[in-house]
């Protein structure tokens, strides 16, 4: 079951397409280890559930997210723990965002982990390239993204491992 | 007299791109008015091309919308090429072909079940269709990504396709993605299948209005790709150069979006429009589907559309893998595509999902856009919509109750696939006490 690092976005919006750029900047892991970066760019609400639905193991989001925070700074976070607002009115396709697809994709049976990790934006507009300043700071936000993969791997394949050895009854 | 009096007033409809509202007013029991509002503020793109250059414009115009891109691009690259007497290969018609087919199957199956399936079991979006009926979304969602990634394979991208221009291709579509995506769609076919038992499954409401429906027409195919301007009253087609004798705009109080009318009040466009003018033309698969689905032509029910558009989506399968074949035979050459800038004016129309579109451009002698014009499908059909709305509310009111009435009606609307944000202007309902 590899880990697939997903990058969305839209790199024609300034730092929206930090998440697309981060996957971008990872080392190659190379095909059929445990790792397989993928990037959804101006995936709409649909695509995403598809693309999860077609996942046979944990994801990680790398994504442009309004957390509140200072610029510039990343958060990790599982989507199981977190309140993603999904909205209860009468939907048209303008209406579907990242929550409405990640609950869409567990209705539809979809129960991997899926973990967000959220880069805090400068500066989002159409047409514009990425800020300097997170151009700057792209380089020690692929390494945080790198890290943070090794992590869920390890803890996956430990858990793998744990789930292994139960005795079957 | 006696009998009920209130508003429905639906303020927006909701499952449509952009904005409208529906009002409607009954008094002791008779209809006293009927309005669909569309009051979307005007976004000015035929503004935005003067001074453009010839090329630049097909690109430009594609963002009208995100669901009739490639419609809109190809419109607007007919268009500035008949204005700059530009000639096209056999090679450039076909990918163009293929490129507006994978936009169809795309837009059809977004339409179909996302926006206008859960009306018809009771729920609310496509949200508790997922818990629901998660087999009939997962068989969407399958289909709708099959036809983003044809989109992409042919575009370069599946939103906002760059890879089209004046005279050809600038990246020629990778003949094996195409070979994949020609194995995917002969794959699809159960899923094709499966829709069309679904649909049979639905519960159409059965109003009809007799209605003047206009399409292309081709002599040799279903008219998708160009045509001549047909009309079912009379029977005869013109040419696209006199789209503004065929579309008659003007305007009213209650709608920032134009309307339309040829023959007579008013006319419509899309899906049905199609298959009821070019029904002969149809692959022999899609004539079985509309059969077991119930539709014949004529049909005057306008929530038939939405049957109409799953006939569309098998034609469009099957004419694709086609096409595809017939692509991979001959091979692809790479194109000249260069081009000097002229003076002169140019017209271009094309079917997209939800009716025939429209470009008009003119150029100064430096090459520059001087002048322009779109009349998109959605302007085409309001009228009709609120003219078949005039119709079916007094023949609703004596059986539906004030809440069935809005239901139908918004139905009604969605039954269109109307797209408020590119006509300028959209739909709520509101009946009023």
């Amino acid at each position: 079951m590899p880990l697939t690092v997903a990058g969305i976005g839209c790199r024609a919006s300034g730092d929206d397409g930090i998440g697309i750029a981060l996957v971008e900047g990872l080392p190659d892991p190379g095909p059929g280890g445990d790792v397989e970066l993928v990037v959804w760019e101006n995936a709409d609400a649909l695509t995403l559930v598809a693309e999860l639905l077609e996942r046979h193991g944990p994801v990680i989001v790398a994504d442009c997210s309004d957390m509140k925070a200072p610029p510039g700074t990343w958060r990790f976070f599982d989507t199981a723990s977190a309140v993603l607002r999904v909205s209860p009115r009468n939907l048209s396709s303008h209406g579907l965002g990242a929550a409405e697809a990640l609950a869409m994709a567990r209705d539809l049976g979809f129960t991997w982990p899926v973990y967000v990790f959220g880069v805090q934006p400068y500066g989002v507009a159409p047409g514009r390239p990425m800020t300097p300043a997170m151009r700057a700071r792209l380089p020690e936000l692929v390494r945080a993204l790198n890290r943070t993969i090794r992590r869920i791997v390890r803890r996956s394949s430990a858990e793998e491992n744990a789930s292994c050895r139960m005795p079957s009854n | 007299m006696t009998g009920p009096t209130y508003t429905i007033d639906v303020h927006h409809v909701t499952r449509v791109e952009g904005h409208g509202n529906i009002r409607v007013n009954v008094r002791n029991g008779e209809v006293e008015d009927v309005r669909l509002m569309i009051s979307e503020a005007n976004r000015f793109f035929e503004s935005f091309t003067r001074g453009m250059r010839p090329h630049e414009i097909p690109w430009i115009v594609g963002r009208i919308c995100g669901i009739c891109c490639v419609g809109h691009q190809l419109a607007a690259t007919k268009a500035v090429e008949d204005a700059q007497k530009i000639a096209v290969s056999d090679q450039t018609k076909l990918l163009r072909k293929l490129l507006n087919d994978s936009q169809f199957i795309q837009s059809h199956v977004l339409h179909v079940y996302f926006l206008a399936v859960p009306d018809y079991v009771g729920v609310p979006s496509v949200l508790p269709l997922a818990k629901t009926h998660p087999d009939v979304v997962r068989r969407a969602l399958a289909l709708k990504k099959l036809a983003n990634d044809y989109t992409a394979v042919m575009g370069g991208r599946m939103l906002h396709p760059m890879a089209n221009t004046l005279k050809g291709w600038r990246k020629l579509p990778d003949l094996r993605e195409l070979e994949k995506i020609r194995d995917r769609l002969v794959a699809a076919v159960p899923d094709l299948q499966e829709t069309v038992g679904t649909m049979t499954s639905l519960s159409i409401p059965p109003y009809e209005r007799e209605t003047e429906f206009v399409s292309l027409k081709h002599p040799d195919e279903y008219a998708l790709y160009d045509g001549l301007v047909y009309s079912s009253d009379t029977k005869t087609s013109v040419p696209v150069s006199e789209y503004r004798n065929v579309t008659n705009e003007f305007t009213v109080a209650h709608s920032t979006t134009k309307w339309s009318r040829w023959h007579r009040e008013s006319y419509a466009v899309g899906a049905l429009a199609r298959v009821n003018n070019n029904f002969d033309q149809l692959r022999p698969e899609a004539k079985e589907a509309a059969e077991a689905m119930g539709l014949k032509v004529p049909c005057f029910n306008p929530y038939m559309n939405n049957v109409a558009q799953v006939v569309e989506t098998i034609h469009c399968a099957f004419n694709s893998v086609e096409m595809i074949e017939a692509l991979l035979q001959s091979g692809l050459a790479e194109e000249d595509i260069s081009y000097k800038p002229t003076a002169g004016r140019g017209f271009g129309a094309t079917e997209v999902p939800r009716g025939i579109l429209f470009h008009d451009y003119a150029f100064d002698g430096t090459g520059r856009c001087v002048d322009a014009n779109a009349v998109i499908p959605t302007s085409q059909n309001i009228n009709n919509i609120e003219q078949d709305m005039r119709a079916f509310v007094p023949r609703m009111l004596p059986d539906l109750s004030r809440d069935d009435i809005t239901l139908r009606l918004e139905m009604l609307l969605r039954a269109y696939d109307p797209c408020i944000s590119c006509s300028v202007h959209m739909l709520d309902v509101e009946f009023v006490d």
